[in-house]
């Protein structure tokens, strides 16, 4: 900026970031992600077909092995893959026109309507499956060298790679990427006889004993203890589910329910697994509960009628409050006894009460951690963030005297069980710099029911302003904000949809599947011995 | 107007802020970086103690800095303490800005802001009056680190070469009313039309009343965020001069203050802090007065 040496006409202030889309605007999500990566590596949600990782380590078995040798170098490794991925796109599309979760078949099948026998490799989508998968894989062991060229694995990648060098390597184009060229263009014929052998639905036999072994490995590293714990508790779950009534493989919902259980009626080497996505649930719940509760607060916001200068904080919450049906309904289909009348005329201990006497039945408590019989819980309330409108702000209250009742007495006792309900501190609103605190203060003062859904609807737009400006001090040209804070004034700026953060568990319990370990009917013979060698395993390693 | 340039110039190592409403998330994760990219490391910031507590009360990240990095002294004022200057000074010189957004992501540019700097150094110390001034009035109202910083900033060695004149581009009110100061500036001066932005207003209508009077405005456009607006329709039908109320057509809350005075004496515009709230008016108002704009 030029300055002159009195003051000049004075202009808008801005400094011009550009309001773009962002996730996890309240930052609640990232603690629930980094729960549940503790318990499930190296599987990731735009990861679901195993047969990349396959992919993955031959294309760099491929390029490390080829005659040169070529450099070390991410991006030559990249200009050598990305016409093999293509390959493997196209012959995919060719041989499996149906397939699903093939990167860039939507390009492929452009690509095949043309005339001609040749067809050029290119790029087909901005974001590549050897990116995609590529952290799976290096977290299996299947390949490394995030920086540059990847190496294959000494063990299981090592072998992986022979094996498919075996059968991929004997087509035509198989033999061209062994001989390190970059392909340029391919023939209908290579890129068919490619995609028989590189189907994406279907895996050589020791491929797929190979997976295994690098998912679930017999002597697994201290990152991979907690993947063999939850897999284990899947194939366990899925050997005692009744194929009858439960149409289909395992579900995030049967895993969840069997963590809530009380009782020991689990081996023992599950438990930490079962403590694990039960404190998963705690966090999630919480997280769920403030987005749903931002939701709705920018709903109203940006509702017809309310311009620039936004509402009164305190306007916000009294309309968002008026719909009292709303929260009957909640109330009602949570399973909680009665009705729940009037927002000013019920307080705090009131539902505290309550919530007490939901969670009576059967409850056990086990180094801090409670479980009970019963539907009231923490999967309810997740559920429940649909469909319900301003009755959400409900599930604020409920969540946090939820996770206090499950977990409040290992968070005040430290228990190392429990550091993920305070990852990430107070920015993140862990348990016990924030929750526990305030609600200790909150109950001090016994406020209604109406005043506690207020004070934390309130804390939930503090927490995303400055998640926001977090973001925006980080990348000054990117503004995530959805509504402002102006004093006591609370100003929409776009619309934002709630979400949930993503378990993971259905992409692994599709690997599973693949890995033909459990299947409809539930676990399979091959899995029945893989359940039996993770236990095993299990028994000898201590947890992490 | 970018705040962040005017924060990251080099190299003035002391900053005096102050700022009616206060956001001390934003201004850790935001202002301050800035201010340390300039080279300013002694930080103070005076804000209002009413907004100050209620910035507080609803905090709830972590507070780094404050007290370590930098100061923040609530400051007692009858109405409210509304200046926004932000002063950033060295030994050479220093730079100024003042305008009507708070340190508040709003007032980086989320409303509609306005604001002017300058530099304050050599031969452009003409209208740098009200430096001195200022500055000797915080330093009676702050105590120990705080007050520390600002006498290391009165005893920078340029002050001294701000010439006794009388000429002050800048108003302050801590003495005199703003109001009684642009009175006596315009003595004699009639306009026909006062233009205005605001970002709130008085609910008598009272600044609009005491502009008419004082200077015989025929009529009076208002332009600003009508839910900021606290005008009782009344109060303004009371009025003789017509008041057209103008909605900000900007998708962002209007905040700025400026005031063009127009008619055959010329057209002298006001722009600074000054809220359109004729109880404001004596107590807690900065600006800048440039008639010759």
């Amino acid at each position: 900026m030029d300055y002159g040496l009195s003051p000049s006409a004075p202009g808008w202030v801005d400094f011009a970031p550009r309001s773009q889309r962002g996730l996890d605007l309240l930052g609640l999500r990232l603690p629930v992600q980094a729960t549940g990566l503790s318990l499930l590596n190296a599987v990731t949600t735009i990861a679901p077909r195993v047969r990349y990782l396959s992919f993955r380590t031959f294309i760099a078995d491929a390029y490390r092995t080829a005659p040169g040798p070529p450099p070390d170098s991410r991006d030559a490794f990249m200009a050598f893959a990305l016409p093999a991925e293509a390959a493997f796109a196209l012959g995919n599309t060719l041989v499996r026109p149906d397939a699903t979760n093939i990167v860039g078949i939507g390009r492929a099948g452009e690509l095949l309507e043309s005339e001609g026998e040749l067809i050029a490799m290119e790029r087909l989508v901005a974001q590549p499956a050897l990116n995609i998968y590529g952290q799976p894989a290096e977290s299996l062991g299947l390949v490394g060298n995030p920086d540059g060229a990847p190496w294959v694995g000494r063990d299981v990648g090592l072998r992986l790679a022979q094996e498919l060098r075996k059968s991929w390597g004997s087509t035509a184009l198989g033999r061209r990427f062994l001989d390190g060229e970059t392909l340029d263009a391919a023939s209908r014929e290579d890129l068919r006889e490619f995609g028989e052998a590189c189907a994406v639905d279907e895996l050589l036999e020791e491929e797929r004993r190979l997976l295994i072994d690098a998912i679930i490995p017999e002597s697994p590293s201290r990152d991979a203890v907690e993947r063999v714990r939850t897999c284990a508790l899947l194939l366990y779950l899925s050997r005692y589910r009744d194929a009858e009534a439960s149409k289909g493989l395992v579900t995030e919902a049967e895993l969840m329910s069997a963590a809530r259980q009380p009782g020991q009626s689990f081996p023992a080497v599950l438990r930490p697994a079962l403590d694990g996505w039960l404190l998963y649930q705690v966090r999630d719940c919480l997280a769920v509960a403030h987005e749903a509760a931002l939701g709705e607060v920018v709903s109203h916001l940006n509702s017809e009628g309310h311009g620039p200068g936004g509402l009164l904080g305190t306007e916000v919450v009294e309309g968002l409050l008026s719909y009292g049906s709303a929260f009957d309904r909640v109330w009602t289909d949570l399973g909680l006894p009665g009705t729940l009348g009037s927002l000013d005329d019920i307080r705090l201990a009131d539902l505290a009460e309550i919530m007490e006497a939901a969670c009576s039945d059967g409850m056990d408590e086990l180094g801090g951690l409670r479980r009970w019989n019963g539907q009231f819980d923490e999967w309810k309330l997740i559920q429940a963030r649909r469909g319900y409108g301003t009755g959400v702000l409900l599930l604020l209250p409920l969540a946090w005297l939820l996770s206090d009742l499950r977990a409040g007495r290992g968070v005040r006792e430290k228990g190392s069980l429990f550091d993920g309900l305070y990852l990430g501190g107070g920015s993140r609103m862990g348990m016990r710099q924030v929750v526990l605190p305030r609600l200790e203060q909150m109950k001090d003062r016994n406020p209604t029911l109406a005043e506690v859904i207020g004070e934390l609807v309130g804390l939930t737009v503090a927490q995303h302003s400055q998640v926001a400006m977090s973001r925006l001090a980080a990348t000054p040209w990117k503004d995530v904000a959805v509504l402002r804070v102006e004093g006591d004034r609370w100003i929409g700026l776009r619309d934002f949809a709630p979400g949930r953060a993503a378990s993971r568990l259905l992409e692994i319990t599709g690997w599973l599947h693949q890995l033909e370990l459990i299947s409809d009917a539930g676990l399979t013979e091959e899995g029945e011995t893989i359940l039996g060698r993770a236990l095993n395993t299990l028994e000898g390693t201590p947890r992490r | 107007m970018n705040p962040r340039e005017f924060l990251r110039e080099a190299e003035y190592p002391i900053a005096l802020l102050t700022t009616y409403s206060f956001d001390p998330y934003f201004f850790e994760r935001f202002v301050l970086p800035d201010l340390w990219a300039g080279g300013s490391n002694r930080v103070l910031v005076l804000a209002d103690r009413g907004a100050l507590r209620s910035a507080l009360d609803s905090q709830v990240g972590d507070l780094r800095h404050l007290g370590r990095r930098y100061f923040l002294e609530p400051v007692e004022w009858p109405g409210a303490f509304h200046p926004k200057i932000f002063l950033r000074v060295g030994d050479e010189g220093g730079l100024v800005w003042v305008g009507s957004n708070n340190l508040t992501r709003g007032g980086w540019g989320g409303n509609s802001e306005l604001a002017s700097a300058w530099k304050l150094e050599g031969d452009g110390l003409a209208g740098s009056g009200w430096l001195p001034g200022l500055l000797t009035y915080l330093d009676s109202i702050t105590t120990g680190l705080a007050r520390e910083l600002l006498g290391q900033a009165l005893r920078l060695p340029w002050l001294a070469n701000i010439p006794g004149d009388g000429r002050f581009d800048v108003l302050i009110s801590h003495e005199e009313p703003i109001g009684v100061q642009l009175s006596r500036r315009w003595a004699g001066r009639r306009f026909t039309s006062l233009k205005l932005l605001t970002g709130s207003t008085d609910s008598d209508a009272g600044f609009l009343r005491w502009a008419y009077q004082t200077f015989g405005l025929e009529d009076i456009d208002t332009c600003l965020t009508p839910e900021s607006a606290s005008f009782e329709v009344e109060a303004l039908d009371a009025l003789d001069p017509g008041v057209g109320i103008v909605p900000s057509s900007d998708q962002k809350l209007m905040h700025a203050k400026f005031y063009w005075f127009d008619g055959l004496d010329g057209g002298p515009r006001y722009c600074g802090a000054l809220p359109t709230a004729h109880a404001r008016l004596g107590s807690s108002l900065v600006g800048i007065s440039k008639p010759w704009w």
